[in-house]
């Protein structure tokens, strides 16, 4: 791998096999990484998501919301190349840090909730996670083989 | 006033205000420690999602403390977030506990809380300096203690004041906190604006506090024209 494209939040990226790039997504707290991946032609993208829904669903163009996002991030994949039946993802973050008060501040939780109805919606199944917790993790995705490196402060790194 | 004056008005006023405030906040950390801190000229920024994160996001591992500000009758809300890259947490134990400089490399429980009360003491250094500009009252709630990567500490912050703001912006007061001391004596001088990071063979420190204002920031302007008003007889 000669070089890596960092995904930050809000953005997403697509990597094809021949570019020979890793997808990563350093940082994820109550944020949760999607990867989503075409083995068979060897195109994934990472997408970084803060927020699980956009307030007003159709005008908001931004993907910092999950829904928002992972809409964007397929249809980019398919534009590009890869088979909407192939596709498979993976999933990473949504931890929380710390105590917080009010169940609706849970926006870990409330993130991976979202992020898995949304791919469940679109029949993406998900092949690996690494969710939840109260630690931080950096993911990266590897394009070659659709393996995802998990690493974190408190835990042992981790492959999915 | 019109517009431009307007606009001149408020990025002195902000930085007064951030000035204030990171000029207590740094007594108080000198006061600790017993060294001489540099403070950068504190900025107001109105930063995008991604370039938050180069600023002070990433996956390197830093300790301090998240306090949330909730004050109903001020209507003044956001968080302060200050920490201190890890390195620089065991220095300042070291300074606080006085160990020989190096001495710290884990954090104990000994450790943690005297992180734990220098930052508390900054954010309540800053919030004093800052209402006390304004001419209003801001209560902090509890302060959580944290020890983790900056981006992930810095999720929920961003979580939660997206959430109210719901905008690809957010506004940041950022101030930096620096100390370098070779050799443990009490006089040190860097000069100020310089963005070396402190490296293993000097025993410095090197601090960052961000208050990030969210909605309340149009209270904040609020309070400001008043006071503009008020000195001018307007």
């Amino acid at each position: 791998m000669n070089s890596d494209i960092n995904v930050g939040i809000g953005e997403d990226s697509i990597v094809s096999n021949g570019e020979n790039k890793l997808l990563k997504a350093t940082g994820l707290g109550s944020c949760v990484g999607v990867f989503i991946y075409d083995k068979e032609r060897k195109i994934g993208g990472l997408a970084h998501i803060l927020l699980p829904r956009s307030p007003n669903h159709k005008d908001k163009k931004s993907l910092k919301y999950a829904d928002v996002a992972l809409n964007d991030l397929i249809n980019d994949l398919i534009n590009k190349g890869a088979r909407k039946d192939n596709l498979v993802a993976k999933i990473v973050g949504g931890a929380q840090l710390y105590f917080v008060e009010n169940d609706t501040l849970k926006i870990g939780e409330r993130n991976i909730e979202s992020v898995e109805n949304i791919l469940k919606e679109m029949q993406i199944p998900i092949l690996g996670k690494d969710v939840g917790g109260n630690y931080g993790r950096t993911m990266e995705a590897y394009i070659s083989d659709g393996r995802v490196r998990v690493i974190s402060f408190k835990v042992k790194e981790k492959w999915i | 006033m019109d517009k431009k004056e307007m606009s001149y008005f408020y990025l002195d006023a902000f930085k007064e205000l951030g000035n204030i405030g990171a000029g207590h906040a740094a007594s108080s950390l000198s006061g600790l420690t017993s060294r001489s801190v540099q403070v950068s000229v504190p900025e107001v920024k109105l930063l995008l999602l991604n370039e938050l994160d180069d600023e002070i996001g990433g996956s390197n591992i830093v300790i301090g403390n998240i306090t949330q500000i909730k004050d109903e009758m001020s209507e003044i809300n956001g968080f302060i977030y200050i920490f201190f890259p890890k390195e620089s947490a065991y220095n300042v134990v070291d300074m606080l506990l006085g160990l020989d400089l190096g001495t710290t490399n884990d954090l104990d429980e000994m450790g943690e809380s005297a992180i734990s009360e220098v930052c508390n003491i900054l954010t309540s250094s800053f919030c004093d300096a800052f209402a006390d500009f304004l001419g209003v009252s801001i209560l902090p709630s509890p302060p959580k203690f944290c020890e983790d990567m900056s981006g992930a500490l810095l999720d929920y912050i961003l979580a939660v004041t997206m959430e109210e703001v719901p905008d690809d912006n957010v506004v940041v007061f950022l101030t930096r906190f620096k100390c370098v001391d070779d050799l443990g004596d009490a006089g040190c001088s860097v000069a100020v604006g310089d963005n070396s990071v402190i490296n293993d063979k000097e025993f410095g420190f090197d601090c960052y506090l961000i208050f990030f204002p969210g909605k309340s920031m149009s209270k904040i302007i609020d309070l400001l024209v008043k006071k503009y008003e008020y000195y001018n007889n307007v």
